[in-house]
């Protein structure tokens, strides 16, 4: 059943040089424990429709949201802050790309992962510090029990994000939120981290979105994925159709244009650049770089069903479709 | 490709004093690569192939150890006649926001290293011109200052600066890591195309190794300032001796793409 | 350009304020042809006129002279201290700044060390000092206010050249073959003369201040030249006879500090804003 839908989200921002279309309407949906990966690339709207869900944008500034975000039958889009404020942390959880900057150098880290869920819980002292040693372990931090009264900056740049996710983790949310967690580390690093975060998602059961730029890391870690462009979703399928059997043009563009171990044969960009988001169209947003554009593809294409867990948004799918 | 040596450093060692002990960022490193040919370094952060680039190009000073260019040696050379070998290597940077000085429009940034090197204003004019469409880029991208680009087209900018002096080598450090893929692809391209028209010497640096196999012919794996293992591209990737080099390649994720065999 | 110009129409009080010293600058300019009166010359018939009267707009003092005619004067000697004192502050901070943040080690240990002692004492005593070493006279002023100014560009100076000599453009000029000036003058300079400037319009406020302080106390300019700080200090005497005697003089001060603070203030938010 549905834990999260996204239901036909936009968000614009006002700038200096106009208003700008950073999500022009996305549905989407995540199922109770399954791991959904958003991928794009920057400035396709894949971090700020996170932003949106959390409703961490400048709203009362710059940032315009509409659309509806549902979360067990209630609207976030229509919650007060203090209500999202109990949301957060307990029922939604979310962790950066920098895992520097998302711990405070000046606490101690046990404190820091049992922050929220003493809170909450009203733990008394020892209790909370078992709890964040249990977390520290369960993330993989070695000799948990001797790091927890340590302070961030003792720790180096995989262990630090091993803290954040056992931050996250620990007010036991049922959905995750993770905007490129594993992007500043080392491929070594990465792959311990990813393998970490599968085994917690299994035995926890919390549903992820993963927010990445990585096509290989979605391959690896994901159930189903949905491709970003220019604030929309232009396909989503389960991860074995999606790189079995793309259909959206920019999606298989995606894939020609990323080095694979193995790989000498020449690589094939996408021309040109993506819309800045400035100048709002009607059309298909990939038309102007697609080697298969049409006509018709002035049109908005719907998003329709090429199977029950796959969907495209190009008017040509079918025309295009492996033979 | 012949056997010449280019770039040759012997015993090359870089000490940085640090609070918690002196850090050896390259630690005695013999590294040797041929005329003409795309040698890739690659390994994890702090690994020190960034820093063995920098000693190359002179940017830092070696605690010992030389480095010798066309069988020169770099590290005894005068200031005045390191000046006169600069035209013949030139480098490429990551950082895409600022490798370009952004108060300079981008005809001063690309002509910069030919009036260094003494031609006139209008020679270099006519210059910048061929090189900026040399490396796909519209004349008009001249007037312009580096804030008023992309990302990608900043990195060609960076190129086309590289390549003005007609240089025999160069040495990109990360220079597509800042990049989304679809950019990365173009630019990709456009190295492996500058290196077959001009036989130009890569030492290209990098922690993406699918990026490295896709453009070196010869890799060298660094961990804690060593370079542990060099050898050709296939026997890097299809059959790496030490245990470092089949972790690093162990972690890479894989991507399989419709159609390929798996 | 289009752009930063909108930026500035947001600052209206930045706007504002540099209309007023604009307008300044045309008084101190122009004052030969402006002012009504010739500023030193003394009538023994109309002495502490009311403003308004016998054609005196802003009254007179003790002396009979007119105080719109020495308030216009005044604003030539505030301007050009003002404006040498900041100018030698920002010449000689920068080269100090920029060399201690380039170069380092040595040569920043003595600089800085040398800036910091400077910036121990407190504003006026040094500028005191100074004066008392050197003599009242204009140009004395300008020098001393200079130098007490001088360490706060070097500090601003040296932070910025810190952050811009590790941007990849100046090691991309130091891989081309580049000389050390070349680099400095450049890819250093232009990139640190933001914060440089808001400093220098910032200082232009501190230094109109002190040489109104160091006149009023009898170590500024000659005593006979018009300057704001000697009308205030003439002019306190006779408050209770004659308000407007130091009434205009001060009110010119603070609109003039007034205005170089706000003006400063909004370069730095444009210079943020546009990064």
């Amino acid at each position: 059943m549905a834990l999260l839908t996204i239901d036909n989200l936009h968000v614009r921002f006002r700038t200096p040089a106009g208003l700008l279309h950073a999500v022009n309407g996305v549905n989407l949906q995540v199922d109770r424990g399954e791991i959904v990966g958003l991928v794009g690339e920057s400035g396709c709207g894949k971090s700020v429709t996170a932003r949106a869900i959390m409703r961490l944008l400048p709203e009362h500034r710059s940032a315009q949201v509409s659309g509806r975000v549902v979360w067990r039958d209630e609207d976030l889009l229509a919650k007060s802050e203090t209500d999202m404020v109990r949301l957060r942390g307990a029922d939604l959880a979310m962790i950066f790309q920098d895992p520097l900057s998302a711990l405070n150098p000046v606490m101690r880290i046990g404190d820091q992962v049992i922050e929220g869920p003493r809170q909450r819980e009203k733990l008394s002292r020892q209790r909370a510090r078992a709890r964040a040693i249990e977390w520290l372990d369960h993330v993989g931090i070695p000799d948990a029990a001797a790091r927890v009264d340590q302070y961030p900056h003792t720790f180096s740049g995989g262990m630090r994000q091993r803290v954040v996710m056992a931050t996250a983790l620990s007010g036991s949310p049922d959905l995750l939120i993770a905007d490129e967690p594993t992007t500043a580390l080392d491929v070594t690093i990465q792959a311990q981290l990813l393998e970490r975060l599968r085994t917690l998602q299994a035995e926890t059961g919390t549903a992820i979105l993963f927010i990445t730029h990585d096509l290989a890391v979605v391959a690896q870690l994901c159930h189903r994925v949905a491709v970003m462009y220019a604030g929309r979703i232009v396909e989503q399928a389960t991860v074995a159709e999606l790189f079995a059997h793309p259909r959206h043009p920019y999606t298989r563009a995606l894939l020609n244009s990323t080095p694979v171990p193995g790989q000498r044969e020449r690589l094939e960009p996408i021309p040109g650049a993506p819309p800045d988001g400035l100048h709002p169209f009607s059309g298909c947003p990939f038309a102007d770089r697609c080697p298969h554009a049409i006509p018709a593809c002035d049109l908005p294409p719907p998003l329709e069903d090429v199977t029950s867990t796959h969907r495209v948004a190009c008017h040509r799918h079918e025309e295009l479709a492996d033979p | 490709m012949n056997e010449t040596p280019l770039i040759k450093t012997e015993q090359l060692l870089k000490v940085f004093p640090a609070r918690t002990g002196d850090v050896r960022a390259v630690d005695h490193v013999d590294l040797t690569i041929h005329k003409g040919e795309a040698f890739g370094l690659a390994g994890e952060s702090g690994s020190g192939k960034s820093t063995l680039g920098r000693l190359i190009m002179g940017l830092e000073s070696p605690t010992a150890g030389t480095i010798h260019f066309d069988g020169m040696d770099l590290t005894a050379l005068s200031p005045a006649a390191l000046r006169a070998q600069r035209p013949r290597f030139q480098m490429i940077f990551q950082d895409v926001r600022s490798c370009l000085n952004p108060r300079h429009r981008i005809e001063t940034i690309v002509s910069e290293p030919l009036r260094l090197a003494g031609q006139p204003r209008a020679a270099c004019r006519k210059r910048v011109r061929e090189l900026l469409d040399h490396v796909g880029l519209p004349a008009t991208v001249a007037r312009r200052r580096p804030g008023e680009l992309s990302g990608g087209q900043r990195q060609r900018v960076g190129i086309a600066r590289a390549m003005a002096t007609e240089p025999e080598c160069i040495i990109a450090d990360e220079p597509v890591s800042a990049l989304d893929v679809s950019v990365q692809a173009q630019i990709l391209n456009l190295l492996r195309d500058l290196r077959a028209e001009h036989n130009l010497t890569y030492l290209f640096i990098s922690h993406d190794l699918a990026v490295v196999e896709y453009l070196c012919d010869r890799v060298g794996i660094m961990q804690k300032g060593q370079l542990v293992e060099v050898g050709s591209a296939a026997d890097i990737f299809q059959r790496p001796q030490h245990p470092y080099t089949q972790e690093l390649l162990a972690s890479v994720c894989t991507l399989t793409k419709p159609g390929s065999a798996s | 350009m289009a752009h930063r110009f909108h930026i500035f129409r947001q600052h209206r009080v930045a706007f504002v304020a540099l209309i007023v010293i604009v307008g300044y600058a045309l008084i101190a300019v122009l004052a030969p042809w402006l002012a009504p009166r010739d500023p030193y010359s003394m009538s023994g018939d109309y002495p502490l006129v009311a403003p308004g009267t016998a054609g005196y707009w802003l009254g007179s003092d003790p002396f009979g002279r007119d105080i719109l005619s020495r308030l216009m004067y005044g604003a030539r000697t505030s301007l050009m201290v003002g404006s040498i004192a900041a100018g030698l502050a920002l010449v000689l901070g920068t080269i100090v700044g920029v060399c201690a943040g380039y170069f380092g080690r040595h040569i920043d240990a003595v600089l800085s060390r040398f800036m910091e002692v400077l910036f121990s004492f407190p504003d006026i005593l040094l500028a005191l000092i100074i004066m008392a070493i050197l003599g009242p006279s204009t140009v004395n002023v300008m020098l001393a206010i200079g130098v007490v100014y001088t360490p706060i560009f070097a500090r601003i100076a040296r932070a910025s050249t810190l952050r811009v000599k590790r941007a990849a453009y100046v090691e991309a000029a130091r891989t081309m073959g580049a000389r050390t000036p070349r680099i400095l003058i450049r890819h250093i300079l232009p990139n640190i003369s933001g914060p440089l400037m808001v400093q220098t319009t910032l200082s232009f406020a501190f230094a109109i201040l002190a040489e109104a302080a160091l006149s009023f106390l009898g170590l500024g300019v000659e005593p006979d030249a018009p300057s704001w700080g000697i009308m205030l200090n003439e002019g306190k005497d006779w408050m209770q006879h004659g308000w407007w005697v130091a009434v205009f003089p001060g009110l010119a001060i603070t609109l003039a500090v007034l205005s170089f603070n706000v003006l400063g203030d909004g370069l730095r938010d444009l210079i943020e804003d546009t990064g």
